[in-house]
């Protein structure tokens, strides 16, 4: 690993949906993040586990919403990782966004053109990018615990 | 049960089929993948019932592939997705061998190959392998078993009942240290945290040992409430609810601090432990990260603390009705920002787009959209283009288009076929500067479509989504009936009967004398019968009621041809879906490279017509990719894209369809055609000299003719061109062929859109009424008996400067011959079919008129000339003819070659 990679903040991203994983792993090229993608839920714990990272970025648009609430009530119990969402059901007052708050999800970002997962290859993209590490910063910040 | 067996397994074969050929240019939606997975699993389900156990297996075997794919522990892979295909196809083979009483044969090789694809998963991201391969546990076994907390259910079940049997009292200890001793609560914390490091739980490991450090209240909650987490996932107590019995009080002391100083954030885990399903338990977190200024925050927060505070002296676990006010107004102002306001939706709906799609969005989208209503001269367009099949080829593109475009959404989607970007953008509405600037940006801009979403288009991937419901009229539940095909044939035939029945009374009411008479009777009784006034009076009121009940007849009768009219009809797309798989595998077959695009643009053609019109499309389908299209070296060396565009689309326009397939491959050989017709005798060397390149194309739809220098499997042994001229005549159609060599081909057809009701023109024989398809007519006309002349023995008249041969349709018919007319003018229709007029002479031509065609009975089917029979309105027979027939009696009518000299005469070359 190199220093540079060490420096690196950690961040998984869970998507189904493989132009968005494409579109945040050009984005992240060269960033202050250190991007690992899992293709599904049912890998993501493992990832976690082996990578440590701050943030788990779960991509709702592309994963049943039943899946992610069993994915982050585990996440929660295996790693202090900051859990987000992303997807379009991430509008605040949406239940899915309810149910996975209860279950311990820490914050929510929508995409930049609602569900249109190639957004990010546009401007918005770097846009989303800096929102994903602001909001975790603040996340951070206002953890009690 | 055979039968529903066949048409259940049939749907299911269609649907995979379609997504799995889609799936070589692009990765499955997760909805296209869960639907293949249930059409497996239904068609499994259905051969248990069935007793197919050999189906059963490789439908078995199928569905557990796609569950690992469905699960995402590998991709659908290329080799995956022909797999897939060969149990598809397996699947058909199990369908026609029980449909005809032979046995379906296992395919253990298939069988075997599926489960070793199943087996060989874990195909997804680098990372997804990477994770699988460190997953190797102390004990030097394969630790996590995909998505699970750990391997062993039991062990994990053991844990939550040491929680429940040391945790109540570590809690107790925490309020009242002298309730066990010290070391024994240090030890109990210790096994605790043994077991949950030894299998790995590490936060709630972590949780624990910061109580154990210091066990003060937002620890404890901290941990309790991920132990709730745990509990529920393993439907274990685990102590949860005794622990938060006894620290309750200390949790409520601590949540009353928090509230105090205005920090409702801070309480969230006493919140979830003393209150769950309290709304601020997810509204709190949601308004920390709300984009609302502070001083509207720290009134919502204040809010909060009020209506928490309530909710805690009511002391019961349901919000008051002050918290669930709050929460209301306090969630609607979240998404404020996330709507369009309802002018920006109505300016939106009046463009017919899908609104479910505009009704939450991301602030600054909606900022965007809530002014466009305002623009002049703007309006939304979907631009379709073929999507890249690689992911950075894909973004790189999507980002050209956000550049050039400025989009609204962009999507990728199978659209009519095409895997394509769907591009949603809102611009000036001069579409030629539009198309300019797309073509800019994108390789090919040939093969991009544009469309203008102004509220006329009928469809759209971004339109609003016509409901299955609405597409079956009066089907409000949506609850489908199948209903075989026979009965439905027997049905409409019964309904043409109740037409001509319903017809016959209309005729009888409005052409019977009764109410005249009867008015006379009645002026006549006042005078000379009064006696038998009531009796009249009664007659008159009985005659106005069968006026009426007749007229109520008729618009029942008129509601029900609709109705049934749109019964017939089913869409197209059922037909263009069974291609993408024949060209795909014809394509690989013969290594070539082949894009297919079927847009079937919903049109629905009557049921009968999609058998009839397989064929046809099949056999120019195939021709195309058999001898259209060039290998990707052929193609490169004449400078075009290594992959070809093969097209098969429709149109309506009117009563009638349009269909047409389309290659850009090298074109109808036209010489080449030219040289065998000549040798095959069709047309003589100086005769085809004078042909267009059109009409020497048209020889292709002769029986036997193949330029073909070798026969593939599917072609070029001259059989099949002319089965599908056959039959779209059959259908009332024509076929037009349009080649240019090195461009491409393409094939028209035009035909109506239902083959049971056409329009027709009407003429008398003299002896017998006849109806000629609209189709084949070109004009009437009326000419003296004078203005006929001889040429070469034929009768013929000069028409718009050319010779037309005339024939007398009684005699092409062989009807009797009618009474001899003294007029000296002739009633003349020409008639055109497959390129060649000519005029047919009638006693006179009537009118125009859609026709219910009829069955004929099968010893008057096979007459020449006839294509059918209906009725009028009197339950007169109409004999309709058939183009195709007609124009052969012409051909041995004449005294010299019809064919040649058809053209010839077109050609003006007989003045």
């Amino acid at each position: 690993m190199s220093p540079q990679e060490t420096s690196q903040m950690p961040l998984i991203l869970t998507s189904k949906d493989p132009s968005f994983s494409a579109g945040l792993e050009q984005l992240c090229q060269n960033s202050a993040v250190r991007l690992v993608t899992t293709a599904g839920p049912s890998i993501t714990l493992e990832t976690v586990r082996n990578n440590a990272p701050e943030l788990v970025l779960l991509d709702l648009d592309s994963i049943d919403a039943a899946e992610a609430i069993r994915l982050v009530l585990k996440l929660t119990l295996v790693s202090r990782a900051l859990i987000v969402l992303t997807g379009v059901e991430t509008v605040p007052g949406e239940p899915v966004l309810d149910a996975l708050i209860q279950a311990g999800a820490h914050g929510s970002l929508l995409k930049p053109e609602g569900k249109t997962s190639l957004s990010l290859a546009t401007e918005n993209g770097q846009v989303y990018l800096n929102q994903l590490i602001a909001l975790k910063n603040e996340l951070q910040r206002r953890r009690v615990v | 049960m055979v039968q529903e067996f066949a048409t259940e397994v049939a749907e299911h074969i269609e649907a995979s089929e379609q997504i799995l050929v889609g799936a070589s240019v692009e990765a499955p939606a997760q909805g296209d993948i869960n639907l293949l997975f249930r059409s497996f699993h239904s068609i499994k389900g259905l051969a248990r019932v069935i007793g197919f156990g050999a189906l059963e297996g490789i439908a078995h075997e199928a569905e557990s592939l796609l569950a690992t794919v469905r699960s995402g522990a590998q991709a659908l892979t290329e080799s995956a997705a022909n797999l897939l295909l060969q149990s598809l196809d397996a699947v058909k083979q199990a369908r026609t061998d029980l449909m005809e009483g032979r046995e379906f044969k296992a395919n253990d090789k298939l069988v075997a190959a599926l489960k070793s694809a199943t087996k060989g998963g874990g195909g997804g991201s680098a990372a997804a392998s990477e994770a699988g391969a460190s997953a190797e546990g102390e004990d030097g076994t394969s630790n996590f078993l995909h998505g699970d907390l750990y391997f062993d259910q039991d062990t994990l079940v053991a844990q939550a009942e040491l929680f429940e049997e040391l945790l109540p009292g570590i809690a107790r200890a925490v309020l009242d240290p002298l309730s066990s001793p010290p070391e024994v609560i240090q030890e109990d914390f210790e096994t605790l945290l043994f077991a949950l490091r030894k299998i790995r739980i590490q936060a709630l490991a972590d949780a624990l040992q910061a109580v154990a450090e210091q066990p003060d209240p937002p620890r404890f909650a901290r941990f309790l409430r991920l132990l709730d987490g745990f509990r529920n996932l393993l439907s274990q107590s685990s102590g949860y609810a005794e622990v938060a019995l006894t620290l309750r009080g200390w949790f409520i002391e601590a949540f009353r601090a928090v509230l105090s100083e205005q920090r409702p954030q801070d309480g969230l885990d006493y919140l979830a432990i003393l209150m769950p399903g309290n709304p601020f338990a997810v509204l709190l977190p949601q308004l920390d990260q709300a984009d609302l200024d502070d001083s509207e925050k720290a009134d919502f927060l204040k809010l909060a603390c009020e209506a928490l505070r309530t909710d805690l002296d009511s002391e019961t676990s349901t919000a008051s009705a002050l918290s669930g006010m709050v929460a209301d107004r306090l969630r609607d102002r979240l998404r404020r920002a996330y709507r369009l306001p309802p002018v920006a939706l109505r300016f939106i709906e009046s463009r017919k787009l899908d609104t479910e799609r505009f009704t939450l969005l991301p602030p600054p989208l909606v900022e965007r959209l809530s002014q466009m209503h305002q623009s002049k001269n703007a309006d939304f367009f979907e631009v379709l283009i073929e999507q890249p099949a690689s992911k950075a080829a894909l973004v790189e593109f999507a980002a050209k288009a956000a550049s050039a475009l400025d989009p609204i959404f962009t999507e990728k989607a199978t659209v009519e076929g095409m895997q394509s970007l769907v591009i949603l953008i809102f611009a000036q509405t001069d579409e030629e500067q539009l198309r300019a600037k797309i073509a800019a940006c994108f390789p090919n801009p040939d093969l991009l479509i544009l469309r203008k979403l102004d509220g006329r288009q009928t469809t759209a991937h971004y339109g609003v989504k016509v409901k299955a419901a609405a597409a079956s009229p009066g089907s409000g539940s949506g609850v489908q009936v199948r209903v075989p095909v026979e009965l439905m044939d027997a049905m409409f035939g019964r309904i043409g009967q109740f037409f001509s029945v319903a017809a016959r009374f209309n005729a009888m009411v409005h052409d019977s004398q009764a109410p005249d008479i009867l008015r006379e009777l009645s002026d006549f009784s006042v005078l000379h019968a009064p006696q038998l006034l009531p009796k009249i009076d009664w007659l008159i009121r009985q005659q106005n009621d069968f006026a009426t009940l007749e007229a109520e007849a008729h618009r029942l009768i008129s509601l029900i041809h609709e109705t049934t009219l749109g019964l017939r009809v089913i869409p197209l797309e059922t037909l263009f879906g069974r291609f993408p798989r024949m060209v795909r595998d014809l394509a690989q077959k013969q290594k070539k490279l082949v894009r297919f695009d079927a847009r079937a643009k919903g049109i629905r053609v009557d049921n009968g017509m999609v058998e009839l019109l397989a064929d046809p499309l099949m056999h120019m389908l195939r021709n195309s990719v058999d001898h259209g299209i060039e290998s990707p070296e052929e193609r490169l060396a004449e400078s075009k894209p290594r992959t070809a565009v093969l097209i098969l689309s429709a149109e309506q326009r009117g009563n009638r369809i349009l269909v047409e397939i389309s290659d850009d491959g090298r074109g109808i050989n036209i010489e080449k055609v030219r040289t065998k017709a000549v040798a095959a005798d069709l047309v003589t060397e100086e005769e085809s000299r004078k042909l267009s390149e059109d009409q020497i194309a048209r020889f292709i739809f002769t029986p036997g003719f193949s330029t073909a220098d070798r026969i593939t499997d599917t072609s070029g042994r001259g059989v099949g061109m002319d089965v599908a001229l056959v039959n779209v005549t059959k259908l009332g159609g024509k076929i037009d062929i349009q080649t240019r060599p090195g461009k491409g081909t393409i094939f028209r057809i035009d035909m109506p859109l239902s083959k049971a009701i056409q329009p027709m023109l009407l003429a008398e024989t003299g002896v017998q009424t006849v109806a000629l398809p609209d189709r084949m007519i070109v004009e009437g006309t009326v000419v003296s008996t004078e203005e006929l002349q001889n040429v070469n023995g034929q009768r013929s008249i000069l028409l718009h400067g050319r010779f037309l041969p005339v024939f007398k349709l009684v005699e092409l018919l062989r009807l009797p011959a009618p009474p001899e007319a003294n007029s000296n003018q002739l009633s003349i229709v020409v008639c055109e079919f497959n390129g060649r007029r000519i005029g047919v002479e009638v006693h006179k031509i009537l009118r125009r008129n859609d026709m219910l065609i009829q069955e004929m009975h099968p010893r008057i089917a096979h007459l020449p000339g006839i294509g059918g029979i209906s009725t009028l309105g009197t339950d007169r027979i109409v004999v309709v003819i058939d183009p195709e027939g007609l124009f052969e009696l012409a051909k041995r009518h004449t005294t010299f070659g019809l064919r040649t000299h058809a053209v010839r005469i077109e050609h003006g070359e007989l003045s």
